[in-house]
């Protein structure tokens, strides 16, 4: 079973990959023959052509975002264009009445969404994978205790312990502050997800033998059980990416993202929510470029979800 | 089933981008002209624009309010909210208000008669009203309501325990407020060697006899406190103007009819005022021009006034109201204690631009503000501040200024005389307000001009900024009325409540203090003018203009117009109605 | 069934009461809501700031605030505060119950959240199932490819175009089938059952569809890799073989199964459609619990926020003890005690 996890609910959703396959089938294959496993994931992802072209979409918006300010003759402080002036050859994007280039503006919106979407990503990866990991293999009362408290945590609507949260940081509005409280609140999800895959690795022979030998317990998590679940983490981290991206719009549109003088996508369509009759090149650029990078996000993640569990394939094989 | 749900929602879309365009190609370039044909003649007439003969009874007008407010006393603290004076204002009576050109004017359906002086030491006034101005009950509107309302908000412990009123100014000045003639007549004695120049805008009428009926002894301080607190709570059944509320849903709607028991000469002309609440100002829009809403108020903003005037049969105004948006410079930081660092500053900041990129692009009549005290326009407005050159852009006067006084690294990294490295300030602005933000960005380049480094951050809690002088330069608005000494007590005073640059003159401030205490209003207004002309030269706070306010209104409706004084376009809302045929 | 019910019910108290330190510390130390009252100018009266801080419990520490606010120990005489008394404390805002608003915005907001939950489980069911067993088809890949597009557009956004659509709409057939701003029209009085239901109707159309978009995509996304997964299980294939009907086979054995996982994320997911209910309520103007959440936390109204978050959760246990017990209606091997 697998799902996309809600935009609307990123610690909500359970599972976000296939979790593990029963105990007691091919899995310790995963460790023995890694480089295979991996070729042949890799091949199943290549088979996924929306997949494959989305990460294509994506590594260019990603390079827009990050090379663009070296390429495009203006920066996102740009001020001396004429006010609010169509897309034109010299303003590919139009300006803004302050006259600002959009171009530069939507370059820079782009980077600081994107910056604030890998943070989350990697704060809710390592902090969810090391939570549930633990969880899973200590069981007992520390597990009792860890998912109590991610069931604590899921009982708060994300969006508004953010808005909560945000409101009130002091150096509220920076993208990192921003990145830092979502980061908090979006681990949940992989760490139910790794700890179940964990709960079922445990007990299989190839840890037994690793404890046998005497491997330390963060060895036994971080080389043997961590890497195995992989696959799902993968998959869970790109949807938070995704996720993140459409959370930082909602906080921005509330009044509780990132603050001028810095801008981000969400800001940028919120400060032109009522342009969209009278100055559309405002609205729908930064728009489009947020749905771009979510979609080509959720086309990767089901492509990967594909290579890690391919039984669900949307590719006939 | 589900295939075709999915289409409409598509088609929508899909329209929604198609007329889009359309949209953008009918709108010029040129940006929208500041009023549209309706109310053209509000220029030379504000008084009187968009006038003429109206249906009478017949007609409904829903008029959106930006605020949500939880009280009904707007004579406390809480219910000290303008969305909750223009909801109440055809339902609490008041003996004056502002008319739209700023002129203070009396309510001749309440009162026989405008009040006079009759003493100035100690200064004693009077007013008689109408014997047939009552309460929706057919209880005689008397003195009693007169001292019920400066009882509650003059702060003295004897009068009232527990009360929070919205201001005592003028209040806790009085000695005594009594009636005579059945309580038609109320003799007003402030206590003696006290002056009050505001004397006209003081009183708001809440029935004294419902806060006792209610239970509530207001003669004693505690029953003072409940009554308030009563008005406070109480949606209001009873009328004292023209209209009534009839029906009121929390947060959503206050819908109100005739009172039949309204004494005035005239209307009200429509047979229902609705008010609705819509507190995200973007949505007044759509609102509009789907027809839920016919009139609104809200912040102008180059996207708004443009739209206002693409929707068919929709007027609109942009005037100019009393707040004035500006710059205060800390003088406290270490750097701008020296008057010579910010004249030069101010001299590089180029306010005609900054209104070009801000205001301007909506609002072709926005101007630098030349005065701390007074706005373009008006009797007494003086400009102060043009001519000393600040706010003209002008970086090589700001260098010549700089050198004079022994600055180097003029234009790459300035130093003061003892060699320190000036720099980098905090500009500071709210957060969320994007021509503020635009302004500051302006403020960055200008400063990179003189060699000050600087960085822009936002506040959310612009009063704490304020109070902790957290900030080196900081914008924002000051929100005055016609009366002006008040304000230029609290701003301009050296130990002024909001001070906030932290500037002190003490030959100005003797000034104001003159004029606080002077009855005449031109010759207080000379004493203002003097005062400020000193202050200017301290240069530390810099007036950009005084921000625009804004009426859009379905062009069948008469009588309704743009009212920039805090007495809000509801002053005169009996007299709205529709066109007669 | 009764009795696990309140069995679960029981253990959900000791995590929204944690949930509760956590919300608390939280927003306590966040800020003061007296600040606006302390800058006033010309200052308010020394008293007055007293008085207040009083009303508020600041003038106490932060445990012992908790304390009274938990239990009502302690309180002002005459306060109604003390959550496990039902009681939510006072509002920054003296003339505010935040028990009465919470009350009136709660119906608000969870009508418009089941509805569009509703909407959005019945579609999302349809397009999975559709989905699955045309697995590959071109029906699959569309059903696919606006899932992921809708899950990709920020809601406001979506709703910002949705609301210029239907004015569109209204305007170009001269009628006023969609309202933009509100739950109904002001001025209800002289209308017949009929113009209310419409009204009503009218106004709910452009809030729900913009609510459910993200919730039917996750959701449809969903339902087709369930189905799919029992499609291919062997009791299905079984059930083929024994020569069942196809239509049998699906409806009885396969969705029946097929609807577990779904109930799961529904009733999981149900936070997140309050919390998106925020937007949806602020472009529309429904005075509901989402525009709530915003004015309390621009007021610093601790209480209020409290009430807030911890209503919030009470939803959440509920919908997820409610899922649990619709398991074993829809599993028969599931049977609870």
């Amino acid at each position: 079973m697998s799902d996309i996890v809600s935009g609307a609910a990123l610690r909500g959703a359970p599972a976000t990959a296939a979790p593990p396959t029963p105990p007691g089938t091919d899995r310790p294959e995963f460790t023995t023959k890694e480089r295979s496993q991996g070729e042949l994931i890799l091949r199943r992802f290549l088979r996924h052509r929306a997949a494959v072209v989305s990460l294509f979409v994506f590594l260019l918006t990603l390079a827009f975002a990050f090379l663009g300010p070296y390429v495009w003759k203006y920066d996102h402080t740009y001020k001396k264009g004429p006010g609010s002036v169509p897309p034109n050859l010299s303003y590919p994007f139009g300006t803004d009445q302050v006259g600002h280039d959009m171009l530069a503006q939507v370059i820079r919106g782009t980077q600081q969404s994107m910056k604030i979407a890998l943070v989350v990503m990697v704060i809710a990866t390592v902090l969810g994978t090391l939570w549930g990991a633990a969880a899973g293999f200590y069981r007992g009362w520390l597990d009792a205790a860890l998912m109590r408290f991610v069931d604590i945590l899921l009982t708060l609507p994300f969006i508004a312990v953010a808005i909560a949260l945000n409101a009130n940081i002091r150096g509220g509005g920076a993208w990192w502050a921003l990145a830092l409280v979502l980061g908090l609140l979006s681990w949940t999800g992989i760490s139910r997800v790794v700890r179940g895959v964990v709960l079922s690795l445990r007990e299989q022979e190839f840890i037994e033998a690793a404890r046998a030998m005497g491997a330390s317990d963060s060895r036994i998590i971080l080389r043997h059980l961590v890497p195995n679940a992989m696959g799902v983490v993968i998959v869970s981290a790109t949807i938070i990416i995704a996720a993140a991206i459409l959370a930082e719009t909602a906080l921005s549109f509330i009044g509780f993202g990132v603050q001028a003088p810095d801008t981000s996508l969400g800001l940028l369509i919120t400060n032109a929510q009522s342009a969209v009759t009278t100055r559309p090149w405002l609205f729908y650029f930064p728009g489009v470029f947020i749905i771009l990078i979510a979609l080509t996000i959720n086309f990767i993640g089901d492509g990967l979800r594909d290579a890690f569990d391919p039984r669900q394939s949307l590719v006939r094989k | 089933m589900h295939s075709s749900k999915r289409l409409i929602g598509l088609a929508a879309v899909a329209a929604a981008a198609v007329f889009a365009v359309s949209a953008c190609q009918s709108g010029g370039t040129e940006g929208p002209p500041t009023s549209s044909a309706g109310f053209a003649g509000c220029d030379a007439n504000p008084d009187t624009c968009n006038s003429g003969p109206t249906q009478t009874g017949t007609g409904e007008i829903t008029y959106a309010l930006e605020q949500e407010f939880t009280s009904w006393n707007t004579t406390t603290d809480e219910g000290n909210a303008f969305a909750g004076s223009q909801a109440l204002a055809g339902v609490v009576p008041a003996p004056s208000y502002f008319s739209p050109s700023g002129t203070l004017t009396w309510n001749l359906d309440l009162l026989v008669e405008a009040p006079k002086l009759t003493s100035e030491t100690p200064q004693t006034w009077v007013y008689k009203i109408r014997p047939e101005a009552v309460w929706s009950d057919g209880t005689p509107i008397t003195a009693d309501d007169f001292i019920f309302n400066w009882k509650g908000n003059s702060g003295k412990p004897e009068h009232c325990d527990g009360c929070v009123p919205a201001s005592t100014s003028g209040y806790e000045l009085m000695d005594k407020v009594e009636g005579s003639d059945n309580g038609k007549t109320v003799t007003v004695t402030l206590a003696s060697g006290k002056v009050y120049s505001e004397w006209q805008g003081l009183f708001t009428l809440y029935p004294a006899h419902l806060a006792k009926a209610a239970g509530n002894d207001w003669t004693t301080p505690k029953g003072m406190a409940a009554a308030q607190k009563w008005f406070d709570t109480t949606v209001p059944t009873w009328s004292g103007g023209p209209w009534k509320i009839d029906k009121f849903e929390k947060g959503v709607s206050i819908i109100q009819v005739k009172n039949d028991k309204w004494y005035g000469k005239e209307g009200p002309n429509l047979s229902k005022l609705i008010f609705r609440f819509i507190t995200d100002q973007s949505q007044e829009i759509p609102a509009l021009r789907n027809n839920e809403i016919q009139a609104a108020g809200p912040q102008p903003n180059p996207d708004l006034v443009t739209q206002a005037g693409q929707i068919p049969g929709v007027q609109y105004r942009i005037g100019h109201g009393y707040q004035h948006e500006h710059f205060d410079v800390n003088t406290k930081n270490k750097f701008l204690a020296d008057k010579e660092l910010r004249t030069a500053i101010f001299s590089a900041i180029d306010i005609k631009e900054i209104i070009e990129k801000t205001y301007g692009t909506f609002d072709k009549k926005a101007v630098q503000l030349g005065s701390h005290n007074f706005y373009p326009g008006g009797k007494y407005y003086k400009d102060l501040i043009g001519p000393t050159g600040q706010g003209a852009g002008d970086v090589e006067k700001a260098k010549q200024i700089l050198t004079a006084a022994g600055y180097t690294g003029i234009g790459t990294q300035l130093k003061n005389k003892a060699g320190e490295t000036v720099g980098p300030f905090r500009l500071r602005h709210t957060k969320g307000n994007q021509l503020r933000a635009a302004t500051m960005e302006l403020v960055q380049g200008y400063l990179k001009e003189l060699g000050i480094d600087s960085r822009i951050e936002v506040t959310e809690t612009l009063g704490a900024t304020l109070a902790e002088r957290d900030f080196d330069i900081i914008i924002f608005a000051w929100v005055g009325s016609p009366f002006v000494v008040g304000g230029a007590e609290q701003i301009l005073k050296s130990d002024g409540g909001g001070n906030y640059g932290g500037n002190s003159n003490p030959e100005a401030d003797a000034l104001i203090t003159q004029a606080a205490n002077t009855l005449d209003l031109d010759k207080q207004a000379d004493l203002l003018n003097q005062a400020d002309a000193l202050i200017v030269k301290d240069a530390y706070v810099l007036e950009i203009t005084a921000k625009p306010t804004f009426l859009m209104v379905y062009d069948k409706y008469l009588n309704i117009r743009d009212n920039p004084t805090n007495s809000g376009p509801n002053y005169n809302n009996h007299t709205w109605g529709l066109k007669a045929a | 069934m009764f009795a696990y019910t309140m069995r679960r019910l029981l253990a959900a108290i000791p995590i929204l009461f944690a949930a509760s330190v956590i919300v608390f510390s939280l927003v306590a130390i966040s800020g003061d809501p007296l600040e606006p009252l302390r800058l006033r100018t010309p200052p308010v009266p020394q008293q007055t700031i007293l008085n207040q801080e009083h009303r508020l419990y600041l003038d106490r520490s932060i445990p012992e605030r908790y304390w009274t606010w938990l239990t009502g120990f302690g309180a002002n005489p005459g306060d109604d505060i003390g959550i496990i008394r039902g009681n939510f404390g006072p509002s920054v805002r003296a003339s505010v119950d935040i028990g009465t608003e919470l009350g009136d915005r709660a119906w608000v907001t969870l009508r418009l959240v089941f509805v569009a939950m509703f909407l959005a489980v019945i579609l999302a069911i349809f397009a999975g199932v559709i989905s699955a067993v045309k697995q590959y088809s071109k029906i699959d890949y569309s059903f696919t490819f606006f899932g992921f597009l809708a899950l990709s557009i920020p809601t406001f956004w979506f709703a910002i175009l949705l609301k210029s659509g239907g004015i569109y709409y209204n305007q170009a057939t001269g009628t006023s089938t969609f309202f933009t701003i509100g739950n109904k029209s002001p001025d209800t009085a002289s209308f017949t059952t009929w113009q209310n239901i419409t009204d009503v109707a009218g106004h709910m159309v452009l809030p729900t569809l913009s609510l459910m978009l993200i919730s039917y995509a996750s959701w449809s996304r969903y339902q087709r890799g369930s189905m799919l997964e029992v499609l291919n299980s062997d009791y299905v294939r079984l059930a083929r073989a024994k020569g069942l009907r196809n239509r049998q086979v699906m409806v009885r054995h396969a969705l029946r199964t097929a609807l577990i996982p779904l109930t799961t994320v529904t009733a999981l997911d149900i936070g997140g459609i309050i919390g998106g209910a925020v937007i949806t309520e602020t472009v529309y103007e429904w005075r509901g619990l989402g525009k709530m959440l915003v004015e309390s936390v621009n007021g610093r109204d601790v209480f209020s926020v409290l009430a807030w978050l911890l209503f919030a959760g009470f939803v959440v246990v509920v919908f997820n003890i409610i899922a649990d017990l619709l398991y074993a209606v829809l599993d028969p091997r599931i049977r609870y005690e």
